[in-house]
């Protein structure tokens, strides 16, 4: 009884034996637990730029096409105005053309206004991210060579920009109810003031 | 690991309850009873009480439940096999005194239906249990009981010896405590379901089955059939056992010295045993091997069923942990696989990371796509019906604009009727001597010419709020398309732009122009009409000498176009805002709606040699033409306003060959202009101020760097203007 009792033991020693052998082979196996949570941290944050950068890119693509037809706008008008030898702003607007033309210029000058204000929110964020993925890498280098660190607080700081940032994937580059539209005479006077 | 602890100690026990069979010879019989009574209870009670009734023993009472099986397995088997004959004694000693007790308890009357039937122990369970524990339900005793003295005898021999050397007592109640329980429940699942009585968990969901419920039932019945064969069946099992009990206390002492010797041999003898009861098991048809060795030899039982247990168990924890191995080998592999990020892999995914531009849909994240465009974020349909709003809109501008163009000539068209109407008045008035507005209205063909003159500036009068309407029409139309053009790239980035409500936008003013156009009339009852008199002092005026009857014809019509162009003309402007542009050249006159259609032509060179007259407005219009070289050869004279226009032309090359004088007027005009190139080869060599002035002018813009064609003559006087200048 006692021999198999011994027995049994045994068999329960070897199972462990073999159990923890397997998992810190596999443990061993693994990344660092650290290093793989700062690459996905890493990864987010790559992600969330190269987002934030397409957004931008595309904004200051239209911020030109828009820059270039509120020139030809501009310019209509003030043909317009030459041809109907108006000088005042009431007079001018008696003119469809120059009236409606005010209008498009209104909507182009809101566009673009609300478009800047992004992109400098872009490329602030841009920043900030930029900055939080390079102490990232720096930490998981640190990590890779020393097999510790404390990375609790730029995790939390990254996990909280993330948070706060990470809607911003999803939005549009801009809301068209946000814009603020100049006045129709201040167009009218900004484009007497530049021809 | 509790039940290879139990079933050490129920193979262990048999001893007792050989002694406790020899003490009542119907305790086999009471013990089957007793246990299929405990059993018929088993089912209505909860799988997890069930089999855990060691609370009800005195033993539980300690605080050792079946979970501590094990721990008190290994104890006893961590015990130093010192045997103590003295402890045994002593330990014999008290079975036999809880035996005395337990054949008091069984003199007592039983009521078999409070056991028989399920339905009343349900609500009874606990009850049956707190009886079990107090030992006063008879019935429950029996069964308990029984149960009871035959786990105590066999834990208390086999287990009281190696006990002795620790504490003498508790190791007693931890013994008849576990053994007890796993006895009852190997007991329970060996009579009711014949299947293995290794598992005290099998044994218990059996134990709650219907069928070994019914098992139970079926073998109770039998037994009370065949009682008395029953009786004689089990004190023949029994005699041989309590015979053999010296050789079980033997045997169990010389065990720990000759078990590796004797293990073949027990294994033999145990297998011979088992063929000889076998048949006694098959007329029992509920009993299977494991219920055999408790009625026979210690020795035997023990030799019998420590090896194969043993072997069962081992091969069970084996397959076990083999399992285990297995699955924690193939989750490591997982978790490697999933963890682990190859070096050349992580490059490969933080490589864009460094790149500001790159695709979001290389990187494998989590992560929203951005929407790429209006055109992925909305519905194809959407877009393409904004798209086909915005061409229909386009359309019917381009319509109301024709239909502007059809209103122009028919202004056109009234005026050079009333230019013909009043020539033949004028014609009249010569042949009939009429010099009075009376004479005029006396004769008919006057006065009818006069009222033609008036209805038909009346039309012209109140054509002009079509034309008006269908000015600001197209205007309109041009306004909402490109604001919903505008719209609809600014969707690209932003938020809240409503396409929909864009298409409704676009859809009402089309409507509403639409309706317009073909609602299109002339209320000629609100027209107000020209004094006939009024009529006939103009056409006299003019004839008198004021003017051609053409020009004071067109100065008359109140808000009419400055410049009425002919049928011919009418055409070839229709033509071209229809985008022919074949016959520009045959143009005579220019309307400031034809100087726009012609100034969309996307050619280098515009050749306008037809025009005999440009009017101010219509050069503005033209002078919009973006191209090198504009011939305009056919016109006679240049006003200045006109020359203001002509000369402000972003082009390179202009042709004014027509002109015989340069006049003086366009001078500062000409020295303004950015071109490179003037012919004007009609020039001719004139003595007056003006023409000197202009020669002087144009001298002066050569000097400046621009290419002058002119005629010799007129060479020859510029060199001597500027030879005298130098």
């Amino acid at each position: 009884m006692k021999q198999v009792m011994g027995s049994t033991r045994r068999v329960y020693l070897w199972a462990l034996c073999c159990l923890f052998t397997i998992l810190s082979s596999d443990l061993a196996l693994a990344v660092h637990p650290t290093i793989f949570t700062l690459q996905q941290k890493m990864e987010q944050i790559a992600s969330l730029r190269a987002s934030i950068a397409e957004k931008a890119e595309q904004g200051r693509s239209i911020r030109q096409q828009f820059k270039e037809q509120m020139e030809a706008i501009a310019q209509e008008i003030k043909d317009e105005q030459e041809w109907m030898e108006t000088k005042s702003y009431e007079e001018a607007i008696q003119c469809p053309r120059i009236d409606y033309d005010l209008r498009l210029l209104q909507r182009y000058d809101g566009y673009l206004s609300e478009i800047d204000r992004r992109l400098n929110y872009y490329q602030t964020l841009d920043v900030q991210l930029a900055y939080l993925f390079q102490r990232a890498e720096d930490d998981m280098k640190i990590i890779e060579t020393l097999n510790d660190m404390d990375i609790a607080a730029l995790m939390i700081r990254i996990d909280r920009v993330l948070n706060e940032y990470l809607p911003e994937a999803e939005k549009p580059l801009i809301r068209a109810k946000h814009l603020r539209l100049p006045q129709h005479e201040d167009v009218w006077n900004e484009i007497v003031k530049r021809y | 690991m509790p039940e290879a602890a139990g079933h050490e100690g129920a193979a262990s026990n048999s001893l007792n309850q050989d002694d406790i069979s020899k003490l009542f010879g119907d305790t086999g019989q009471n013990e089957k009873e007793g246990g299929s009574q405990n059993r018929e209870a088993e089912p209505s009670q909860d799988l997890d009480h069930g089999p855990v009734t060691p609370v009800k023993y005195p033993a539980d009472a300690e605080g050792l439940g079946g979970e501590d099986h094990m721990g008190q397995g290994e104890s006893f088997s961590g015990v130093d096999g010192s045997e103590n004959i003295e402890d045994d004694e002593v330990e014999i000693q008290e079975t036999e005194e809880l035996l005395a007790q337990l054949e008091i308890l069984e003199d007592e009357p039983v009521d078999d239906n409070s056991h028989n039937d399920a339905e009343e122990n349900v609500p009874d369970r606990d009850d049956v249990s707190t009886r079990t524990d107090s030992h006063e339900n008879p019935s429950s005793e029996k069964g308990d009981t029984t149960a009871d003295k035959k786990e105590k005898g066999n834990s208390e021999t086999v287990n009281g010896p190696e006990v002795g050397d620790q504490d003498a007592e508790e190791p007693e109640g931890v013994t008849e405590e576990d053994e007890i329980d796993d006895d009852r429940d190997h007991e329970g699942s060996v009579e009711e379901h014949g299947v293995d009585a290794e598992s005290d968990k099998a044994s218990i969901t059996e134990a709650g089955d219907p069928e070994g419920q019914e098992a139970a039932d079926h073998k109770k019945d039998r037994t009370s059939a065949e009682n008395p064969l029953q009786e004689q069946k089990d004190n023949e099992l029994s005699e041989p056992n309590s015979d053999q009990e010296p050789l079980s206390t033997k045997g169990e002492r010389e065990e720990d010295e000759n078990l590796e010797a004797d293990t073949e041999n027990h294994d033999k003898k145990a297998e011979e045993e088992e063929d000889r009861d076998v048949p006694e098991v098959v007329n029992e048809g509920r009993q299977n091997e494991d219920d055999i060795p408790l009625k026979e030899d210690d020795e035997h039982v023990e030799d019998e069923h420590r090896p194969k247990r043993g072997k069962r168990s081992l091969m069970l924890l084996i397959g076990l942990l083999s399992c285990v191995i297995v699955m924690a080998g193939m989750a490591g592999w997982v978790l490697y696989r999933k963890r682990y990020v190859p070096e050349s892999t992580k490059k490969k995914v933080l490589a864009p990371v460094q790149q500001r531009n790159v695709s979001v849909g290389e990187m494998e994240t989590g992560l929203p796509q951005p929407r790429p465009s209006h055109v992925a974020r909305g519905p194809a349909t959407l877009v393409a019906r904004l798209e086909s709003r915005l061409q229909e809109a386009a359309d019917l501008r381009d319509e109301l604009l024709i239909k502007a163009g059809e209103i122009d000539q028919l202004k056109g068209h009234f005026s050079e009727s009333i230019a013909k109407t009043e020539k033949e008045i004028l014609q009249e008035k010569k042949a009939r001597e009429i010099n009075s507005y009376l004479q005029a209205m006396n004769n008919k063909k006057v006065e009818l010419g006069l009222r033609t003159i008036q209805r038909r500036e009346a039309y012209i009068r109140q054509l002009d709020q079509p034309s008006e309407w269908l000015e600001g029409g197209s205007q309109e139309l041009l306004y909402v398309r490109r604001k919903t053009m505008i719209e609809m790239e600014a969707s690209k980035i932003a938020g809240d732009i409503d396409l929909e409500r864009l298409i409704a936008d676009l859809g009402g003013v089309i409507q509403k122009n639409r309706h317009g156009m073909n609602s299109l009339t002339v209320d000629m009852g609100k027209a107000k009409l020209h004094c006939l008199e009024t009529i006939w002092t103009r056409l006299t005026e003019a004839d008198n000498g004021k003017g051609n009857g053409e020009t004071n014809t067109k100065k008359r019509v109140p808000n009419g176009p400055p410049f009425i162009t002919g049928n011919r003309d009418n055409e070839i402007w229709q033509e071209l805002c229809g985008g022919n542009y074949a016959r520009k050249g045959e143009l005579t006159e220019l309307s400031v709606p034809a100087a726009k259609c012609l100034s969309r032509i996307e050619v280098s060179d515009l050749f306008l040699n037809g025009l005999i007259r440009l009017s101010p407005e219509a050069a503005k219009h033209l002078m919009k033409w973006k191209g090198d070289w504009l011939c305009l050869n056919g016109l006679k004279q240049v006003l200045p306003e006109t020359g203001k226009s002509l000369f402000q032309w972003p082009g390179k090359v202009i042709s004014l060959n027509g002109l015989s004088r340069f006049p003086p007027e366009l001078a500062p005009l000409l020295l303004k202009w950015q071109g490179t190139q003037l012919e004007l080869m009609g020039l001719e060599p004139l003595d007056d101020i003006g023409q000197l002035a202009g020669i002087k002018a144009l001298a002066q813009w050569e000097e400046s760097g621009g290419k002058l064609y002119v005629p010799g003559n007129i060479r020859k006087q510029i060199e001597d203007i500027m030879g005298r200048s130098g």
